[in-house]
């Protein structure tokens, strides 16, 4: 429910400004404050940012969630309608979205809704777009704001053709009643009038839709395949300078000296600015900066991490009692006893490394820091969060900065964290004019953030009936402490690590997690832990499976009774796929393995040839279901759900971050090698709709199943079980030498 | 700095640069031509595809010397007036981009494949384009647009 708001009134001062000169119908709202409670390790912690080389001390606290009515709906002296959040396009497909929930409950045509997003003079305070929820969490508010415009513009046509409401249809913005005809336009023009959303505004029935649920195309298509859609990076302001970082040779390493005299003698170079850890220099044009920050003398004491990509299981554990175990520790009866009086009951430990986001448009931004105000154009997930941090940076209120949010060219949780905002800022305010600041590639890979590494430990064993006795999860996970804090920041390593979030009738259940310390910044990689935790689940019930004597989809349905949304979405995704398990001899084979995140269900049918000999493995064919409840658009979906996969494989099969020293060793696109074209497999998705329900996330449910169905369609093929990803030729074989 | 005359999409420009400045960049930030994007600059990802002579090349790596007299070809190039060519064409029926980021130069890849090879098989479309890397991982989507527009 969305508590009903008043707006102060220097929100609808602030409002009617950002809802434009124009006349026109206002109808604002307030985003609900569970919203943003929902993640709370969402929050950019300015702890990442220190460990960057930024100077500066002090803790940061996003801004509360806006409780106050000042988000818009407006509907424009032409009849046009224009909706104003925070969130961000980037490629997920809510934009289309967006139009369509409006246009459905307003009755107009589609292309009448226009959405802007992430301009921080506009929106309220919203959410940034992570974890699939812009849809799902905003979208049901969204539609009740534009009922409460509906029910308006029905009142004033009413009123102005000596009406009955009752006796009015409304078809393309044109209100039609026994008297005549009115426009949306004709009931906006003149007006400037400003409504709050009401509680009992009711949005459509869903067995009416016309507009929901239909497989609009995306509406940026034409921009992104002719070069004009526009990215943070291709933003331009008069009188800007670049500006380039003096980075560390590795990271936590403290900057002792710098010398800018050689560089500051170079053409274009403009200007430099030492502030702590934090150097950096500034020219004209970009090949200036670059060959001139090669000429900066600096020297650094390195912190000398022993860690390593090979030690960092071991020291995690280690140093897990550094923190405390997370939070998320779920107990059902005694699984430790029943667990030790059972013989065949086992441990499986399962490995992840790190992964990069390594987004191809690496993290840029334009800073404007003047005496009246400051403005910032970046592409980020999160324009307010943004805001806060060079707010707090600056020691600027934050209402005197303005994050100008643009579309990033690929973000997958990097985008969140404000970094090349805040150096180009620092940078701006020293010389007094704008800059732009675009990281490079080996900056990209070494400064970001990474998804945190993980070992988790299950101790299972079945009883005599061949089911479950007892299940004891226990998951280490890399997380970052910033320096003095005993609570790691968040990388939600915890998703999914709760068997009865997908299985919800194992009775015997023990899961906790414990965060030890990382030389990395763990941060958000699309749906991070839920991906180690599938993988982990999913195959050692497939372990269990055999145990059993059954087959992975019989077991699974077994525990699926409670479950019958997931147990349909597996049987759709079988169904599909033309599951043939134990083929074995022909070294190919099928894995299947199942995920619940976001509101929707999810299944996922992986069909592999490996080569016995090499080790080599060839991704065939993924097929998948997803169950989003109300699918709002399936075509859409389709594609998320596909590039989920894609993505997810590359996990599976290629990436990991390697580094020692703190440095990387592999920070580069060649090194890290994500998978291309001809990795990728065929791929088929079924969508599962059902418009009574509330819509679930779609952006991230289909990146969790992956490593899980092709670690288990590697043993059906072959005989041996992988127990650490990516899946690489290497330790294919040593899994085969095991088996 | 100096000044150095290029041939971009049919047009001559000239431009006063240094020896640093790569081709690349020229085209953004000197020509204002955004179309052409920046991932690695180090010619590993794809993103900045240009064609240099009808061949794909990438921008980040190529010095203004290496293009002399050299036609090239960028995202703006490709189109016949308001129409389309065809490969944006399949791209854009077949939904191809999420980000889009790296569609410039995906596409520039998929039009000289297609002018070398009208009717490219599965093969011949994983060896033209499997230097050119999409994050969002569209790579279906583009493989059926390819096969679409072989057809145009």
């Amino acid at each position: 429910m969305i508590d009903q708001i008043t707006a102060s009134s220097m929100s609808r001062r602030r409002l009617l400004k950002a809802a434009g000169a124009g006349a026109g119908l206002v109808v604002v709202f307030g985003v609900p404050v569970q919203a943003r409670q929902a993640t709370p390790e969402a929050t950019p912690d300015i702890g990442v940012v220190n460990a960057r080389g930024i100077n500066y001390n002090g803790s940061i606290v996003a801004p509360p969630f806006s409780s106050e009515a000042d988000a818009f709906i407006k509907i424009n002296e032409d009849g046009t309608v224009t909706l104003a959040t925070g969130k961000i396009e980037f490629g997920q497909g809510i934009r289309t979205g967006f139009m369509q929930l409006i246009a459905e409950e307003l009755d107009v045509d589609f292309d009448q809704v226009e959405v802007s997003m992430a301009q921080t003079d506009v929106a309220a305070p919203e959410m940034g777009s992570f974890g699939s929820m812009s849809t799902r969490v905003s979208g049901p508010v969204f539609q009740k704001a534009a009922a409460t415009m509906r029910a308006w513009l029905l009142e004033l046509a009413a009123e102005a053709l000596g009406d009955d409401v009752a006796d009015l249809t409304v078809a393309s913005g044109i209100v039609t009643g026994p008297s005549g005809t009115k426009t949306y336009a004709e009931l906006a023009g003149g007006q400037q009038s400003m409504r709050e959303i009401s509680e009992d505004a009711t949005p459509k029935n869903p067995s009416t839709y016309t507009i929901i649920g239909k497989s609009i195309p995306r509406v940026d298509m034409t921009a992104k395949s002719t070069g004009q859609q526009v990215y943070g990076i291709d933003i331009e302001v008069e009188g800007m300078v670049y500006g380039k970082v003096v980075r560390p040779p590795s990271l936590d390493a403290t900057l002792d000296d710098v010398d800018f005299t050689e560089a500051l003698a170079m053409p274009g170079i403009v200007g430099s600015i030492r502030d702590g850890n934090f150097a950096a220099i500034a020219g004209e044009r970009k090949d200036q900066v670059e060959a001139a920050i090669k000429a900066v003398k600096a020297s650094w004491t390195e912190s000398g991490s022993a860690i390593t990509s090979e030690n960092i299981y071991d020291r995690i554990k280690e140093t897990a009692d550094a923190g405390k175990p997370l939070d998320q520790e779920d107990t059902a009866g005694d699984p430790d006893t029943v667990l030790a009086g059972i013989e065949s009951a086992a441990t499986y430990t399962y490995r992840v490394p790190f992964l990069s986001h390594s987004p191809i448009e690496p993290k840029s931004a334009v800073a404007d820091v003047r005496e009246d105000g400051v403005d910032i154009w970046v592409s980020t997930q999160d324009a307010f969060s943004s805001r806060a941090m060079v707010a707090k940076l600056l020691g600027r209120d934050e209402n005197e900065v303005i994050v100008h949010g643009q579309h990033p060219g690929g973000a997958f949780g990097s985008k969140i964290v404000p970094q090349a905002e805040l150096e180009a800022a620092m940078i701006s305010q020293e010389l007094g004019r704008p800059v732009k600041l675009i990281w490079d590639r080996i900056e990209e890979f070494q400064f970001g953030q990474f998804r945190p590494a993980m070992q988790v430990e299950i101790t299972a064993g079945l009883d005599e009936e061949g089911a479950i006795a007892g299940w004891k999860y226990d998951a280490y996970a890399a997380a970052y402490y910033p320096e003095g804090s005993k609570v790691p920041t968040g990388s939600a390593s915890d998703w999914s690590a709760n068997i009865h979030e997908i299985y919800p009738d194992v009775a015997e259940s023990k899961t906790i997690l414990y965060q030890g310390v990382s030389p990395l910044p763990p941060y958000f990689w699309r749906v991070n832990g839920a991906t180690t935790n599938t993988f982990a689940r999913e195959s050692t019930l497939d372990i269990l499976a055999e145990q059993a004597g059954v087959d992975p989809v019989s077991f699974r349905d077994a525990m699926l009774a409670n479950a019958p949304r997931l147990a349909a979405t597996m049987h759709a995704a079988v169904d599909a796929s033309g599951w043939k398990p134990g083929v074995g001899s022909t070294g190919e084979g099928y894995g299947i393995a199942l995920g619940s995140d976001a509101g929707s269900f999810i299944a996922q049918v992986a069909r592999v040839q490996v080569d016995p000999d090499s080790g080599e493995l060839k991704i065939l064919s993924v097929d998948a279901a997803i169950d989003p409840g109300l699918a709002l658009n399936p075509e859409a979906i389709t594609h998320q759900i596909e590039g989920a996969i894609v993505q997810s494989l590359s996990a599976a099969i290629r990436e990991e971050i390697t580094f020692e020293n703190g440095k990387l060793t592999n920070g580069t696109f060649s090194q890290y090698a994500p998978i291309v074209m001809r990795d990728a497999p065929a791929i088929s998705v079924t969508v599962l709709s059902d418009p009574s329900l509330p819509m679930g996330g779609v952006g991230e449910p289909g990146v969790a199943p992956v490593l899980g169905a092709v670690a288990n369609a590697i043993y059906d093929a072959v005989g041996a079980r992988v127990f650490q990803a990516p899946f690489t030729a290497e330790r294919i074989l040593e899994a085969l030498g095991n088996a | 700095m100096a000044e150095t005359t290029i041939k971009v999409n049919g047009q001559e420009h000239t431009v006063d640069v240094g020896d640093d400045a790569t081709l690349l960049w020229v085209l953004r930030d000197d020509l204002k031509m955004k179309g052409t994007k920046f991932g690695c600059g180090m010619a590993e990802c794809g993103a900045c595809t240009v064609l240099i002579d009808g061949e794909p090349g990438r921008a980040c790596i190529t010095p203004l010397s290496a293009i002399a007299g050299k036609d090239i070809t960028t995202i703006e190039g490709i189109s016949d007036g308001d129409t389309l060519h065809p490969v944006q064409q399949a791209w854009i029926e077949q939904q191809t981009p999420q980000c889009g980021y790296c569609q410039s130069g995906q596409i520039l890849t998929a039009v000289a494949l297609l002018n070398e090879t009208p009717n490219p098989t599965d093969d011949e479309i994983d060896e033209a384009m499997s230097n050119n890397i999409c994050r969002c991982g569209t790579y279906t989507r583009i493989r059926a647009a390819i096969k679409s527009a072989a057809q145009k």
